[in-house]
């Protein structure tokens, strides 16, 4: 585990100093690096419209991208000030048009300010709460308060009616850059290929490659520059754009149809194989260079037979890359819709895993309340050769319907519309069709707390979101079966209704300190709770949280569902590690034991474990 | 074995040393030859991709081939992976491969046809076969059945490129600035504006660390430079967001600025750009002020209009660009925390296309029709707050189509394209309506009727179906109005257009020949509409067409009536465009009238 990182070093409660490796830093005024024939381009990004609206309703995170419908425009105003000031960390010079993000935790506060020249900023009238503070600015690395350690949680700000937090201060460390040369077997640049830092991270419990900051994307001489990263390892990948594949695409010339598969550096397919590239901070590696290797593609055909055994005409055909990481569901191909007759075809595959997704797409939209799509997700491993008569069966999946209940203390009425119901597959993806489902509104819950969920099939796990501030889910029932951490078998054929999701407003409170071993109030680190029951650890459990002290200390978590507990502090501990159940088990010696119940808060005095 | 080879062309690039062609040795006989084609792999080792494979693609086969190779002007030597393109005149056959390790490609199977060619390569300049100047149209090959048109090579050249760096105010770098190159190009409307050099990813370039940029690829010639800094997060930032100014220094972006520094374009300096050279560019973002715009949207009965989705639209010199845009909240309300100074046009559109969310739907009764607006508004740093925006569901504009044959066929049959009349916009440029044109609107039922739902602006009514069949007329209440802008913002409805499609089409072709009677090969002939009345959109009748290897020109399926016709040795895209030229061109060019299903032989003398 990672967690001995030392390229950031805390100096000061609040301001991030740079440690010795920073002297390998290169002056950012130097010029360029890659030998003076002009820079790798930094983002792909083109100018054209950011989301076709048009797209929104098959399109996988579409609607999603801004958050659910918003509770309350208006932020609420009070007296407190925050204020401070962000310089260079190489130069201590200070950095103009930084921009700082002040964001209530409630996210009912959400404010941006911008640096002035003597790179100052300044929050006023801000309401009691409490935030947390982010400031970034292109080419440096992007931090929150309290954070000494790449890829750790900042630390919250509490801020009380009428205070003012002055000398909020950042020294904005550079960021990394990864740069080189990328080019085809014969040695000839490769341009426009998008060239992306990846590492690995805890996510849902497992270790998996993760983007890291924007990917850069090769020019006409092959160079790419990645810059802004925090210190650490990287995977580094280069993927062909589909574009460089579109008249192969369109067919019918005489070829032989090679492409070029994501490959890693230092120019291999199999991410096993991939060699790391380890950055210090502010350092600038730009020899990273490698060559992409060629792969026949290959054409998937077949057929789609629905649930009733008739050809399915009228779906979409959509290839993705199994693993995440990536720039999220693709189409090699185009759109690739199945035939009359129920045949598919999809050119030019690049070898790898894929998961092929057939989706049934609605021929009137306004019957969508009462018609059940069909659909199917396949994981489908291509190898360069052709995959010809694909079978590929549907399912309607199953719709579920079910209402959220209230189970209050205080009598308060909320409204309820705006709460998010989601089917997730137990290792913590949508299918296909939930994605879909829910940008057409499905799972979403009305007023009167009902909500309905359409084409579900296999082990899944419910899941909800956007719950109203000071309330938590108590508990998912179906079939008088407690599903709220466990996944429900939902077999084809069988309509459920029933579903009920409980919140409760009588939410657990937990607080604490923790102490140096010399016994002194310790006021950097991290406390990891999680349940003395480790049938209940894992990615997406309720019962795993980590939190970071405020200003003064202090670490408080609320809502946690009352249970048997353990709780240990560290000294840095990188996002997403508590999801892994090997560290928890690790850290299950040196923890304290406690009850937490709803009744009754909880204080906890906890001493800084010795290194891990 | 016949063999037309044309003369091999000195190309007279004004600007550029290198040689920039599509050249033209096409030899093309009628049975495969041997040759360099011979000793490429033989299809059977690969076998061709299927044609159909596409689905997209039904296209037509048969027996004409395709071939030739690439390479690069500069070296000679065979060029990789290239992009090869194909379409056939009449839009049957669109194709498109990947030259192998010698620069060889071949399209077998190929019906007969008028094909045009285009060779792409990053890094260098995209080529159309017979394209021998930067911005002039290519020239179509005409391919008979069992033609074998080989030696169609390409000698791509490297394309100019344009370094550079952008700072702020006090020369610091500044990462994540897209940098365009742009020129300026006639619009059909006559107006001069700046269009994108091209659109492919290799054109805008975004600034890295060190603020720097590189776009390459470029044809020869002279470019705007635009920088745009774009924080989309920060422009979005969600409903809540609040922007807090610096009060010493309230600039929290920057405008678009073009080089060597103005946020104006009209006193941009262009930079000359050369094959295969590279110019450098640097200069400094114009600080500026980010303004709030925020306001609510209802649909045309009063209600929040929740599940719409409002993206903003900047104007910059005479063109779009779509920036991004946010979902309409729950009770109608958006905000977009931080807009640049300029131009705009807010668009809203209904995320879901007809139905609307399925919130707002009560089971039962018929959902809602997608509404949409269009709202232009300008901004220089003050806060835009209160904008009530109300959307519509526009005109719906229907009628019945018949069919006037002359083939078989009483009315067109079969085909990939439904077939379907549409609302396309009558002025194009930034002013244009941003309405409602999905595939399924418009589609031509068993009686011949048809429904338009959601037209805006001022619109024109064209049709899209199988090949063989065009627009002949739309007339409504008796006046012909196939070219006569319909502005449908105030009306509600415009019902009983009568619409006749036609197979009988007009055919316009000929040869050039120069002041001493000789035949030309190369040219470019443009044909304007002559004496045609106010108020008329001219775009139907406008044609600008290259002869194919033969020397012979054709164009078919322009409306009857008075024509001015007049050729020359180049034109630059969008040239004919120009006011200017039309007028003093006109008087040197061949008048002729055309009339319906007519097919005519015009042969031209090229203008010097």
């Amino acid at each position: 585990m990672p967690l001995n990182t030392r390229a950031l070093v805390a100096a000061g409660a609040l301001a991030l100093a740079v440690s010795a490796s920073y002297a390998q830093q290169t002056d950012p005024q130097a010029g360029n690096p890659g030998g003076g024939r002009g820079g790798a381009r930094g983002s792909g990004q083109g100018p054209g419209p950011l989301v076709d609206p048009a797209q929104l309703p098959g399109g996988p995170g579409g609607p999603g991208r801004t958050g659910g419908p918003p509770r309350d425009n208006q932020a609420p105003k009070g007296t407190a000030k925050i204020s401070g000031r962000v310089v260079a960390a190489d130069t201590g010079r200070p950095l103009r048009r930084a921009q700082i993000r002040l964001t209530s935790t409630d996210a009912r506060a959400n404010h941006v300010a911008t640096s002035d020249n003597d790179g100052k900023y300044a929050f006023t009238d801000l309401a009691a709460a409490r935030y947390r503070l982010q400031i970034s600015k292109a080419g440096y690395v992007t931090l929150e308060y309290g954070q000494a350690h790449p890829f750790e949680a900042g630390k919250p700000l509490d801020i009380a009616d009428g205070q003012a937090l002055d000398k909020i201060d950042f020294s904005l460390p550079r960021g990394s850059v990864i740069a080189g040369r990328l080019s085809d077997e014969f040695g000839d640049p490769i341009a426009d290929a998008s060239v992306q830092a990846m590492r690995y991270q805890f996510v849902n419990g497992q270790r998996q490659l993760v983007a890291a900051g924007r990917a850069g994307t090769s020019d006409d001489i092959g160079q790419y520059r990645i810059f802004g990263l925090m210190p650490g390892d990287y995977v580094v990948r280069a993927t062909v754009r589909d574009n460089s594949m579109i008249a192969a695409v369109l067919g019918g010339g005489v070829e032989d149809p090679s492409g070029y598969p994501i490959t890693y550096y230092p120019g291999t397919t199999d991410v096993a194989q991939a060699q790391s590239v380890t950055v210090a901070l502010g350092q600038e590696m730009n020899s990273v260079a490698f060559s992409l290797v060629p792969a026949r593609l290959a054409r998937l055909s077949g057929t789609v037979i629905d649930s009733q055994g008739h050809t399915l005409s009228g779906a979409v055909v959509l290839v993705r890359p199994a693993t995440g990481g990536g720039p999220g569901p693709f189409n090699v191909g185009g759109g690739n819709q199945v035939r009359g007759d129920g045949s598919f075809t999809i050119n030019n595959v690049p070898p790898g895993e894929y998961t092929l997704d057939v989706q049934q797409r609605p021929r009137d939209l306004a019957n969508l309340g009462t018609t059940q799509l069909e659909f199917a997700s396949i994981p489908i491993t291509v190898s360069g050769s052709d995959l010809t008569g694909l079978t590929i069966v549907t399912t309607a999946g199953v719709s579920v319907s079910g209402r959220v209940v209230l189970q209050s203390q205080k009598t308060q009425s909320i409204s309820l519309r705006g709460i998010q119901i989601a089917a997730m597959s137990p290792s913590g993806g949508q299918s296909i069709m939930g994605i879909a489902g829910r940008a057409l509104g499905g799972g979403r819950v009305s007023n009167d707390g009902t909500f309905d969920l359409r084409g579900l099939a296999g082990p899944q796990r419910i899941s909800v979101s956007n719950i109203p501030n000071g309330w938590v889910l108590k508990s998912i029932t179906l079939e008088s079966e407690d599903i709220t951490d466990t996944p429900f078998d939902f077999k084809t054929g069988r309509n459920l209704d029933g579903l009920v999701v409980t919140l409760t407003d009588q939410l657990t409170d937990l607080s604490g300190t923790v102490s140096d071993s010399r016994g002194q109030a310790a006021k950097d680190y991290v406390v990891v709770i999680f349940p003395d029951d480790s049938h209940l650890w894992g990615g997406q459990s309720r019962f795993v949280k980590t939190s970071r002290p405020n200003q003064d200390g202090t670490f408080d978590i609320t809502g946690l569902p009352p249970a048997r507990y353990l709780a240990v502090a560290l000294d840095s501990l990188e996002n997403g590690a508590q999801s892994d159940p090997a560290v928890l088990e690790k850290l299950r010696p040196q923890a304290k034991s406690f009850t937490l119940t709803a009744s009754q808060p909880q204080t906890l005095k906890l001493e800084l474990s010795a290194s891990q | 074995m016949q063999s037309r080879t044309l003369a091999t062309l000195t190309l007279a690039l004004l600007c550029c040393s290198a040689v920039l062609g599509a050249q033209a040795t096409p030899q093309t006989t009628g049975a495969p030859v041997p040759g360099p084609a011979a000793q490429r792999p033989q299809p059977s080792a690969t076998p061709p991709r299927d044609p159909n494979g596409n689905p997209n693609a039904q296209q037509p086969t048969g027996t004409g081939v395709i071939r030739g190779r690439v390479t690069a002007a500069d070296s000679g030597v065979p060029v990789r992976r290239a992009q090869v393109r194909i379409n056939s005149a009449e839009g049957r056959v669109t194709q498109g491969t990947n030259t192998d390790g010698d620069g060889l490609y071949e399209f077998p199977k190929l019906p007969a046809g008028r094909y045009t060619i285009t060779v792409s390569r990053s890094g260098y300049v995209n080529l159309q076969f017979g394209q021998q100047r930067p911005f002039e149209p290519g020239k179509p090959l005409q391919l008979s059945d069992g033609e074998v048109a080989e030696k169609i090579d390409f000698a791509l050249p490297r394309g100019g490129v344009i370094t550079g760096r952008i700072t702020d105010e006090v020369g610091e770098p500044i990462a994540g600035v897209q940098v365009m190159a742009m020129r300026y190009q006639y619009t059909p409307d006559g107006q001069r504006r700046l269009s994108p050099a091209n659109t492919g990813p290799n054109f805008s370039g975004g600034t890295n660390d060190l603020g720097q940029f590189r776009i390459y690829g470029l044809m020869p010639g002279s470019y705007v430079l635009s920088a745009t800094s774009r924080d989309l997060t920060m422009m979005m930032g969600g409903p809540n967001m609040t922007v807090v100014n610096s009060t010493t220094d309230p600039n929290n972006g920057y405008v678009t600025t073009y080089y060597p520094g103005t946020p104006n374009p009209d006193e941009a300096q262009a930079l000359a750009v050369t094959l295969g050279q590279e110019a450098s560019a640097f200069f400094s973002l114009v600080p500026a002020r980010m303004s709030r715009v925020s306001g609510v949207v209802r649909t045309s009965d009063g209600r929040a209009a929740s599940g719409y989705f409002i993206s903003l639209r900047t104007v910059t010199a005479g063109m779009n660009a779509g920036v991004g845009g946010t979902q309409v909240g729950a009770d109608g309300t958006f905000r977009l925390a931080s807009v640049p100074p300029g131009e705009h046009f807010l668009d809203v559109q209904s995320m879901f296309g007809r139905g609307g969310p399925m919130t707002t739907s009560t089971p039962g009764s018929p959902p809602p029709e997608p509404e949409f607006a269009s709202v232009p508004f300008s901004v220089s740093g003050q806060d835009i707050d209160g904008l009530v925006i109300t959307t519509t569901t526009g005109t719906t504009i229907s009628g019945h189509v018949s069919f006037e044959a002359t083939g078989a066929t009483a009315r067109p049959t079969g085909g990939p394209n439904p077939m379907r009349l549409f609302a396309a916009q009558a002025d194009p440029g930034p002013g244009a309506y941003f309405g409602m044109n999905t595939a399924d609107n418009g589609i031509v039922d068993e009686n011949g009727r048809f429904q338009i739902r959601g037209a805006g602006g001022r619109i024109v009514l064209r049709w899209s179906g199988p090949q063989g069949w065009f627009l002949k007329s739309v007339t409504m209440n008796g006046t012909d109005i196939t070219d006569v802008p319909l502005d449908v913002r105030a009306s509600t409805q415009s019902t009983d257009l009568e619409v006749v499609v036609t197979d009988r089409q007009t055919t316009v072709s000929g040869i050039v020949k120069d002041s001493r009677g000789q035949p030309v090969k190369d040219y470019v002939v443009a044909i304007l509409p002559d004496g045609l009345k106010e108020g008329i959109s001219a775009s139907r009748f406008i044609r600008i067409v290259r002869p194919d290897q033969n020397g012979q020109y054709k164009t078919a399926a322009l409306p009857p009536g008075a024509y001015v016709a007049f050729a020359v040795e180049t034109l630059d895209q969008g040239g004919l465009y120009d006011p200017a030229y039309q007028q003093e061109m006109k008087p040197r060019g061949k008048g002729f009238r055309l009339e319906d299903g007519q097919t005519l032989t015009l042969d031209l003398q090229l203008v010097q």
